[in-house]
């Protein structure tokens, strides 16, 4: 390819800075009417497919790790629950019982008292109730404890600093100081209170003769006296002696004479024994051992591999029809794995498959429930690649709808879950109207033999 | 004495020469009801039988190849079943025999709608004879159709054709 000048500049005639480049070349080439034609065929004919792909793919989704007949509920990191939900025995406590009619005696007493008496004349006991009122002398404790206070004068010291000269004032005292000697410390009596002073005295004689003399009293401290009020407890007391008055029961019996009533009332003791009914709860619970259905299970990290199904028959029938050996119709079913280790992480054990449970859920028709016919559950040697291969007939035909579930579970708690629609066909005969049918022929469902899904 | 028009005297014995005609009448008539009933009897029966070998028919499918292609073909020996399962659902006598059965298979034997059975039988007459009628030929049909066990409603068609 050689690159023309001239052609080049006419090309750049048309280009615009502000245009991106692809622009500058479609805008190009639309100016031209045969290029356009044939740009607009190039450009749509690729949108059209890429359309109709995209449409049929959002219209027919498929599966993203296997074909639309085999699936996996395995996802990339996602984690899968492990259904390890099962049959337990329990002690379950069942509360019964029943009432039950017991006989019983019970005494019904009848006792009674028979009033009766007469009248008599002559003598006759009475009691007569009295009482007097007797007064007696009583010695009690007058407690006349106190609180008394107390007032006390106690002499404190108080510092005080102020001096007072005698025979001098303070500056004939500063000029002849170097005199001054110390006399010590004395009580003095100042305008009426009592005061320790250091007691300096100039005794000088100049020469020019005289004498000086003068005492100087530094007063430090002052002696005062203060009132002290404190309670004090006082225990006391003396023993009063007082007159009391008490009631006395007097009482007493007294013989009368005269007409009286002589009571000679009894009581007459008597019974029997009745019989009644009692309604008694007879308590039979009991703890019951019953099977109960434990949800339970787990998560487990997903595995990666390759598991491949092979059926046999590709249409399933029901046992009750026979095949041209004679035998009763079912399902052979080879399930074959290969875990990948390759990915395993440095000293993570390697992945190996331990146990196999295939189950069919068949879907009957006009909603007569589901079925589950296990095909196997069984603990397998544990590896990573390995095979199960099992036969099993089903009683009931079931719908598309029927799955067939294949878990395999792995040693490290994993589980693979891979399952496909296997419908179980059944048919018979019936009398139509002789003069035929439009219907066309019957069909049966299913077709699928082989499928491999990878995880 | 004027002798009565309306007088008996002349027609004694018309009574037994009526009878003596009228009999013979009657008796036929009541011969070929009996015959005719027998025939409609008899038909019911290959009717039935018809129906069943048809029913029976229809269901004898090559499993071996419902397995493999999931399509209701007809196994080899469905004439020998219908011809089996008709015999044994009629009753034989003296005085019927069937002249001719056939079958027919709508469509194809690889994809058969329904199997028809046909059956001729031939009555003989106890009473119809005396009038020259020797026997009555009647006929039947029957027809079948596998189902495949679904959730559809199914309509079972009884026939019961004179």
């Amino acid at each position: 390819m050689q690159f023309n000048l001239t052609k080049f500049k006419k090309i750049m005639k048309h280009f615009r800075p502000d245009m991106p480049y692809c622009f500058f070349i479609i805008n190009r080439f639309l100016n031209n009417k045969k290029k356009r034609n044939a740009f607009t065929a190039k450009l749509l004919v690729p949108i059209i497919f890429l359309s109709v792909f995209v449409i049929l793919s959002f219209t027919y989704p498929g599966t993203l790790y296997c074909d639309n007949w085999l699936k996996a509920d395995l996802q990339e990191n996602n984690l899968v629950w492990i259904d390890t939900s099962h049959w337990e025995t329990k002690s379950i406590y069942v509360s019964d019982g029943y009432y039950k009619n017991i006989e019983k005696k019970r005494w019904v007493d009848t006792s009674h008292t028979v009033s009766q008496g007469y009248w008599k004349t002559g003598e006759y006991r009475v009691w007569v109730e009295s009482s007097s009122v007797v007064p007696y002398t009583y010695n009690r404790y007058v407690d006349t404890s106190h609180w008394e206070t107390i007032t006390s004068y106690a002499e404190v010291q108080k510092p005080v600093f102020f001096s007072v000269i005698f025979g001098t004032d303070s500056y004939g005292w500063s000029v002849y100081s170097f005199a001054s000697k110390a006399k010590g410390m004395k009580q003095v009596i100042y305008k009426g209170e009592k005061y320790l002073v250091n007691v300096f005295v100039i005794d000088y004689r100049p020469a020019r003769g005289g004498q000086v003399y003068a005492v100087k009293y530094v007063f430090i401290i002052k002696f005062v006296e203060e009132k002290r009020v404190s309670t004090k407890w006082v225990s006391s007391g003396y023993w009063q002696t007082y007159t009391a008055y008490k009631t006395v029961d007097t009482s007493h019996w007294e013989t009368g004479t005269g007409r009286h009533w002589v009571d000679t009332s009894y009581t007459v003791n008597s019974g029997y024994w009745e019989e009644y009914t009692e309604r008694q709860w007879v308590d039979t619970g009991h703890y019951s051992e019953s099977r109960v259905w434990v949800n339970s299970g787990h998560y487990g990290q997903p595995l990666h591999g390759k598991v491949t199904v092979n059926k046999s028959p590709e249409y399933i029938f029901t046992r009750w029809h026979r095949d041209s050996g004679g035998k009763d119709c079912g399902m052979d079913l080879e399930v074959s794995w290969e875990i990948d280790n390759s990915m395993l992480a440095e000293g993570e054990p390697e992945k190996k498959i331990s146990r196999v449970y295939i189950y069919q859920e068949t879907v009957r028709y006009k909603e007569r429930g589901i079925v589950k016919t296990v095909l196997e559950n069984k603990q397998v040697g544990p590896s990573a690649l390995g095979e199960v291969k099992t036969f099993s007939s089903f009683d009931y035909a079931g719908s598309q709808d029927s799955i067939l579930h294949i878990y395999l579970y792995a040693l490290s708690g994993e589980v693979v879950h891979v399952y496909f629609s296997n419908p179980v066909n059944g048919f018979r005969s019936i009398n139509i109207d002789y003069s035929g049918t439009s219907s066309g022929p019957e069909d049966f469902l299913g077709g699928d033999c082989y499928g491999e899904v990878i995880f | 004495m004027v002798k009565s028009y309306f007088s008996h005297a002349g027609q004694k014995g018309t009574v037994l020469i009526m009878a003596a005609v009228l009999l013979p009448l009657i008796l036929m008539l009541c011969g070929m009801v009996i015959d005719i009933g027998r025939a409609f009897a008899f038909k019911s029966e290959i009717n039935r039988a018809c129906m069943i070998s048809a029913e029976e028919a229809s269901k004898e499918i090559n499993i071996d190849i419902a397995q493999q292609l999931g399509s209701s073909t007809l196994s080899g020996n469905y004439g020998d079943l219908i011809n089996r399962f008709f015999y044994q659902n009629i009753r034989q006598t003296d005085n019927a025999s069937i002249k001719s059965t056939g079958f027919s298979v709508t469509d194809s034997v690889n994809l058969p709608k329904y199997i028809n059975v046909y059956a001729t039988a031939e009555i003989n007459c106890f009473f119809l004879k005396f009038i020259g009628i020797e026997s009555i030929t009647v006929n039947s049909h029957g027809c079948g159709r596998l189902k495949r066990i679904s959730g559809r409603q199914n309509t079972i068609f009884s026939l019961i054709q004179l």
